[in-house]
């Protein structure tokens, strides 16, 4: 090729908070090739390509476009480079047309005020250009009649229609079928031999060996290593996903089995297919598998905020017919939500979100015990070491960390058994997990039982008895923590069939 | 009032007037009878008190008391207890564990004793107290001379050193006096630390157990670096850069959850 274009990035660094998302990352993207990044869940993909794009800024570090520095990191500064980016999910109008959704930014107009649009026209455009790209979408459907794949797909053209210099797809392929695989492979050949910048994100080795040219992995932020498709094996890569095996790091201590006290026997709701599997007393069960694979819904169905359609749901050997969230509190059950702000009233004092759940404990004749409601609160900010500074302040004003304790000091004052944790540590300082962690031990050492709904890996390795694995919503694996490793997650959860 | 408070005002005292009616410790510490009557509970468990109806009097020091280790002594029994009882919950069956010398160590043999079998090598004379003549727990204890430490008793010197090249440990447990960054894991005096190189050196997994008074404070003689592969156990209220430190560096730390009274009804 006779010239190359480069997009050069280095040493970027990015921070949410505690958390150091990106870490000193340097590639180079050639133009002419396909470049898959690959990494588990929380690797720091995401935030790379939204750094790459431009839509959000890095806290140091630098990028080229053919040795050229670009300022404020906005590709968009450089004259005539285009660049697309699809990102992950879908940003398209249900309700109007695939052609109407593609030339979304230059519609075709009768008059020359853009008032009518010429469907003519429109059609003409879309006929040509799904010629070169290979699509076989009628243009006149509308978008919300779609399958999911097929939305990805009317996305890339959208990208591509204006025949950018840069393109960039994050998780182009989920949800897609061989077929459909194939077909971007086609697409994106092409567009690499006019010359393109194509880079990809993804969980899954398979696609990253299938689409790209070279791969960048990346581990916990940092770039792992870079390497040429040919050279390298799903085994090698696998390695380099998981990176330190950190098993060991987790506090975890393993309980001894008690009986069963909830069971799924082939459930299916939501995005979950035909699920059996129980929870045993004094166990710590880990539901896990990358995001959008079902692992939040078996916690909604269980709280009745997710509809069975088919199977049955037992609790201690009784079917529950339509679990509620009064029901199950009831039979023991507490659930935290993902993102522990949600399951607090933000503009509430820490003791009244602690009491709320059980109001009728701190009140009498229709009058709260205020005093009561602070012995508990006390009560609770001992247990957990929280500072005492953290007392009189409405709940949206404390760390994460500090919200999550509350969560769970709300749900123990309800008195529960069974408890289903969603991304309990997710955005966390470390020594708030460690807090976390241990409060899972001391929690199971009574007899009771916690369901981890987690996706990070790491985590589930090294604080689960039993590990229960999903991919598209049904259930891969359950792996016992004696044979418990990252890898085995990371494999299971992304390879396919 | 914290629980733990009122435990030690209460144990102050006893140790002064030898007895004590219940009506009286709760005028005294403003706390009704029924919180009294836990309480006492609790010391009569811990070997403390003898109860009886409407009071409790003060065990008297005899024989078996000074080497079945008063709790007496120590204000942190209640904490030293709580690490213990997940240090008791790391041991399985059949394992050879070593238990080092001081009061958490002893408190970790007092809840062992229902373990199915396990072989258990000590310095600890408290704990040969503790644990003879019990059918599932082959006992064994190192040689070398008595020394005194703080109250408590241990053996060491040449002879504990040579019988240690004769065994292997799965897991040892060892009480360090300061747990600190900068320092490291310390110890208070030089023979206690040839011996416990020596342990460390037959044991695949240390174990070490500190309550969280001994965090940030140095001792004497440097024992071990900080990042050392060891597992920790320790209170809750440990110090928040010590959780954070451990955690990233990939060192499990046990914490206990302070089993504070019921929230009262």
């Amino acid at each position: 090729m006779s010239n190359v274009n480069i997009l050069r990035i280095k040493k970027i660094n990015k921070q949410f908070g505690f958390n150091q998302i990106l870490n000193d990352v340097s590639i180079d993207f050639f133009s002419g090739e396909i470049h898959a990044v690959l990494g588990e869940n929380a690797c720091g993909k995401s935030t790379l390509i939204k750094i790459i794009s431009g839509t959000m800024p890095a806290d140091s570090g630098e990028m080229f476009y053919n040795e050229s520095v670009i300022d404020t990191f906005k590709l968009s500064n450089i004259k005539n480079l285009k660049v697309e980016t699809v990102f992950q999910g879908i940003n398209l109008f249900d309700n109007m047309t695939v052609a109407e959704n593609i030339y979304i930014k230059n519609l075709p107009s009768k008059t020359r005020m853009p008032v009518f649009i010429d469907y003519k026209k429109l059609n003409d455009a879309y006929h040509s250009s799904s010629r070169i790209l290979n699509i076989n979408i009628d243009p006149n459907i509308y978008v919300g009649q779609l399958s999911h794949a097929q939305k990805r797909l009317v996305e890339i053209t959208k990208a591509l229609v204006s025949d950018p210099d840069i393109l960039i797809l994050d998780e182009p392929m989920e949800s897609f079928s061989d077929d459909e695989t194939d077909l971007l492979y086609k697409i994106l050949t092409e567009q690499k031999k006019l010359g393109k910048i194509i880079i990809i994100i993804t969980h899954k080795i398979e696609q990253a060996l299938k689409m790209s040219d070279k791969i960048t992995v990346l581990y916990d932020g940092t770039v792992a290593d870079t390497i040429t498709t040919k050279n390298t094996d799903d085994e090698k890569l696998l390695k380099l996903i998981s990176g330190k095996e950190l098993k060991n790091r987790y506090p975890k201590i393993y309980a001894k089995k008690g009986t069963a006290i909830l069971s799924f026997q082939n459930i299916s709701g939501g995005v979950l297919k035909d699920i059996s599997f129980s929870l045993y007393e004094g166990e710590v069960l880990g539901i896990t598998g990358l995001l959008g694979n079902g692992k939040s819904t078996v916690g909604k169905i269980i709280m009745g905020l997710e509809k069975i359609q088919n199977g049955r749901l037992y609790i201690n050997g009784v079917e529950i017919k339509q679990p509620s969230p009064s029901k199950m509190l009831k039979r023991g059950f507490g659930y935290i939500a993902e993102e522990s702000i949600r399951n607090l009233i933000p503009t509430l004092s820490p003791s009244k979100n602690i009491t709320l759940s059980n109001i009728k404990k701190i009140s009498k004749l229709g009058f709260l015990n205020l005093k009561k409601e602070r012995t508990i609160r006390d009560y609770f900010y001992r247990l957990f070491s929280i500072s005492d500074r953290h007392k009189n302040v409405s709940v949206n004003f404390l760390s994460g960390g500090t919200q999550q304790k509350i969560c769970i000091s709300k749900i123990l004052y309800s008195k529960i058994k069974t408890m289903i944790l969603d991304e309990p540590t997710i955005g966390l300082d470390s020594s708030s997990k460690s807090d976390v962690y241990n409060f899972m031990n001391d929690f199971v050492s009574k007899g009771n039982s916690i369901i981890l709904l987690s996706s990070d890996f790491s985590e589930v390795a090294g604080m689960c008895d039993r590990v229960i694995i999903l991919r598209d919503g049904r259930l891969i694996k359950c792996i016992n923590h004696t044979e418990l490793t990252k890898e085995k997650i990371i494999l299971y959860s992304t390879k396919d069939r | 009032m914290l629980s733990i408070e009122r435990l030690r005002k209460i144990k102050d005292f006893l140790t002064e007037y030898k007895q004590a009616d219940v009506t009286t410790l709760s005028v005294m510490l403003s706390v009704s009878e029924p919180t009294i009557r836990k309480d006492l509970e609790k010391l009569e468990s811990g070997g403390i008190i003898t109860r009886f109806h409407g009071g409790a009097i003060l065990k008297e020091d005899t024989a078996e008391n000074v080497l079945s280790l008063q709790d007496e002594i120590d204000h942190l029994t209640l904490e030293k207890r709580e690490i213990a009882e997940i240090a008791a919950r790391l041991i399985n069956d059949g394992e050879v564990i070593f238990l080092g010398h001081g009061t958490t160590c002893y408190q970790i043999s007092k809840k062992i004793k229902q373990k199915q079998k396990l072989s258990v090598i000590t310095n600890n004379i408290h704990i040969l107290y503790e644990l003879s003549g019990l059918d599932n727990i082959d006992l064994i204890i190192t040689g070398g001379s008595v020394q005194k430490n703080r109250g408590t008793l241990f053996l060491s010197g040449d002879f504990s050193l040579d019988m240690l090249n004769k065994i292997l440990i799965n897991k040892a447990f060892m009480s360090p006096s300061g747990v600190n960054i900068q320092h490291g894991f310390t110890i208070a005096n030089k023979e206690q630390l040839e011996f416990y190189e020596k342990v460390r050196e037959v044991a695949s997994e240390l174990i070490i157990v500190a309550d969280y008074t001994k965090f940030d404070k140095t001792s004497m003689i440097p024992f071990l670096p900080i990042d050392t592969q060891a597992t920790i156990i320790t209170n809750e209220n440990v110090p928040i850069e010590y959780k954070e430190f451990f955690f990233d560096k990939g060192i499990p730390l046990f914490t206990t959850i302070s089993s504070a009274e019921e929230i009262g009804e």
